[in-house]
């Protein structure tokens, strides 16, 4: 006689290897730094404890977090910032084909210009400050954000649209609860590749011109080849968006609870 | 309940730079609570006739109300959003959300266990119920229904039908139905309207000889959709 595995059980068996793989592919990346901290030396390569213990003594001094969170408060004012302002350009480019010509040809100028040129003329016109950094990232990650938003309104299904229209449900319904739920999903992996984004650019702009955050933190360690400096900064900023990507995650899994529903 | 006219009502679509006319001087008055059914052939125009009635599409002609439309629509598919619950999407129809109405509705229609249900966990049939619970609880003076069981097998979309004929008792309104079906036309309609191959013309208008309510046990009844079949083809 033929056995049939039950379905729930194989279903949760399959749970428990998805996180065992999870923990090998963390695991993968500790003994890879471990190893090759070990074979390049701890000077070139500080290990794992090395690391934690300097993160440690930075906390004491109170410098850890005066870094951090200035590069932190720059990432999430332009992450924001462009998340609101990619939210209703992108909408409105793709809702209305006049808008999208109009603003197309800047859409297409902000995608293409380098990104260092956009960070080097920030900071000749505004000038060395809080602003220009903050406004060159905006200037970076906006155009992706108003693309990708552009593209979800654009495949937005018509005929849901057309229902609350014909039952004459007022605009503010029609945004809340027509649009923006077919928009999620797009917004969320937009709010998610931008914020990534957003990080990496912020501290491309402090490299350049601030006198605190982690890109300024990293400059000074890589004059004085202090790799202990680098890597403390730069692990404790990738666990905080890492743990920020993880709320977004969620958010986006909350949004779409209703998929699972078979 | 509402009565409506149109007079040379036309309709063109611009494809491809080129005018494509849909729907060519369409002349009908329809009385206050008089259920009309639009037949015609697949791509004559009805179920944009039906978006003209709606105000969804724009079009030349007169289009006249005897009063303001409150209008409850029944499309092919259900049109459910798959991210509300029945319940939910019941009450995002109304002006003023109210439990109770949406509750009555769902009982009436036999969904009363499903109301935290999402749309994908419910049958075709079981959505295309919501679908006319939903166009019928707003108390709309005008109903139009756009080939609502077709996408059901013959025996589901009978027994839809015997019971829409029910649900409709509890709303006194003027029906425009679009259908391809002969028999739903004959079941349902005090006045079938045949329309021609696109662009769509009304080739003839036709008084349902039978009273309401119809069975489908009446073999008068098959015997007058034949009629219509020979009709359709005439046209």
């Amino acid at each position: 006689m033929r056995y049939v595995e039950p379905f729930v059980e194989r279903k949760g068996r399959r749970s428990e290897v998805l996180w065992l793989g999870r923990v090998a592919s963390l695991l993968s990346i500790l003994f890879a730094w471990l190893f090759f901290s070990a074979w390049l030396g701890p000077t070139v390569l500080p290990g794992p404890a090395a690391t934690l213990e300097y993160i440690g003594q930075e906390w004491k001094r109170g410098q850890l977090w005066l870094h951090v969170g200035a590069t932190l408060k720059r990432v999430m004012l332009a992450f924001l910032l462009a998340m609101l302002l990619g939210l209703v350009l992108g909408a409105w480019m793709g809702r209305s084909r006049l808008v999208e010509v109009l603003l197309g040809a800047w859409v297409a100028l902000g995608l293409a210009l380098p990104r260092i040129l956009i960070i080097v003329a920030a900071y000749l016109v505004v000038g060395l400050n809080e602003r220009a950094a903050v406004l060159a990232v905006l200037l970076i990650i906006l155009p992706n954000v108003v693309v990708q938003i552009q593209e979800g309104v654009r495949s937005l299904d018509g005929r849901l649209i057309q229902m609350a229209q014909a039952f004459r449900l007022p605009p503010r319904r029609l945004w809340w609860r027509v649009i923006l739920p077919q928009l999620a999903p797009f917004f969320w992996g937009t709010a998610r590749s931008t914020l990534s984004l957003a990080w990496k650019m912020v501290v491309f702009v402090e490299l350049l011109g601030r006198s605190n955050g982690v890109g300024y933190q990293i400059a000074f360690y890589f004059n004085t080849f202090e790799m202990r400096g680098i890597l403390a900064y730069g692990i404790v900023m990738v666990l905080l968006l890492v743990a920020l990507d993880g709320l977004l995650y969620l958010a986006a899994e909350w949004s779409g609870r209703w998929r699972g529903r078979r | 309940m509402i009565g409506l006219s149109l007079s040379q009502l036309s309709k063109r679509f611009l494809v491809k730079g080129r005018e494509v006319p849909v729907l060519e001087q369409l002349n009908l008055q329809v009385r206050p609570g008089e259920r009309i059914a639009l037949l015609g052939p697949s791509g004559c125009g009805k179920s944009t006739l039906l978006n003209i009635l709606t105000g969804l599409e724009p079009a030349e002609g007169r289009l006249d109300f005897s009063q303001p439309p409150r209008i409850g629509y029944v499309f092919q598919e259900a049109r459910l959003l798959p991210w509300l619950t029945l319940e939910q999407n019941l009450l995002l129809v109304q002006p003023r959300p109210d439990k109770g109405i949406v509750w009555g509705w769902l009982q009436r229609v036999g969904l009363a266990g499903y109301a935290s249900y999402f749309p994908q966990q419910l049958s075709i049939g079981m959505q295309q119920r919501a679908a006319v619970a939903r166009a019928l609880l707003i108390r709309p003076n005008l109903v139009l229904l756009d080939e609502p069981f077709s996408s059901l097998d013959e025996l589901t979309a009978q027994h839809m039908r015997q019971e829409l004929v029910g649900w409709l008792e509890a709303v006194p309104a003027t029906v425009i139905l679009v259908t391809h079906n002969p028999l739903e036309a004959a079941y349902l309609a005090d006045r079938v309207v045949l329309l021609s191959k696109a662009p769509g013309r009304i080739c003839r208008v036709e008084e349902v000889p039978f009273p309401r309510p119809r069975t489908y046990e009446d073999p008068a009844l098959w015997t007058y959709s034949r009629h219509l079949v020979g009709l359709l083809e005439a046209s």
